[in-house]
């Protein structure tokens, strides 16, 4: 799953620790969401998306195969 | 997110605390005879009660040493509490990290326990058992720290 949190990261001018803190997860997640390592659960990505003020479509994109 | 399994993050020290000379005392244990060392003499009621061997039963009483045991629980007690500990923040990716770790585990114990099976015969097997009682926690303690803090640092430079 592709995501865009670290252009949206960028817009807000916050740390990946700061988005973190935010929605309650530790710094290595939101580096392993970023890298796409990981594919986090609906309630996170919901979380990550509403600290954006955006929806989780416009952060988060399926790729072929997902 | 509740995870019943899981203890405490403040019993991560005490782990650690009793798991890291636990483990070196178990390697110089291993590779050198302390059986004189820290002996107890049972009563020949209490050796009613226990698992040994056939001759060591029914007499009037019987000195072992009791060393082994200490280390062996403490080994197990730190590991145990190393392995159930929650993080500060115990977050999804994390909960998948430790089910991969516990996978991991299970896969590389099983895969050198063959390799023994196969490789290793007579007394020296016993050597092996004796690693294999604590392998799984041990593999399972190396990767999840290795992925949670030391492959970041590895990682950035």
């Amino acid at each position: 799953m592709k995501n865009r949190i670290r252009i949206e990261r960028a817009i807000l001018n916050i740390s990946q620790a700061e988005l973190a803190e935010r929605v309650q997860v530790t710094r290595q997640t939101i580096n392993a969401i970023e890298l796409e390592k990981y594919a986090p659960s609906a309630v996170l990505a919901m979380k990550i998306a509403r600290v954006f003020g955006r929806t989780v479509e416009e952060v988060f994109e399926l790729e072929e195969g997902d | 997110m509740k995870h019943p399994l899981l203890i405490a993050h403040r019993w991560k020290t005490l782990g650690w605390v009793l798991a890291v000379p636990a483990f070196v005392a178990g390697l110089f244990y291993m590779a050198n005879d302390y059986s004189d060392c820290l002996t107890i003499t049972l009563p020949e009621w209490v050796t009613r009660f226990m698992w040994i061997e056939s001759f060591m039963k029914n007499t009037t009483s019987q000195t072992i040493s009791v060393l082994d045991e200490l280390i062996s629980l403490t080994l197990l007690i730190g590991l145990l509490l190393l392995a159930f500990s929650r993080e500060k923040i115990e977050d999804e990716w994390i909960q998948r990290v430790r089910l991969e770790s516990f996978q991991w585990a299970i896969l590389v114990n099983s895969l050198l326990l063959m390799a023994f099976v196969i490789f290793t015969h007579g007394t020296p097997f016993f050597a092996v058992m004796v690693y294999n009682m604590f392998t799984p926690l041990l593999i399972f303690v190396a990767r999840f720290y290795y992925v949670l803090y030391l492959k970041p640092i590895l990682l950035k430079n």
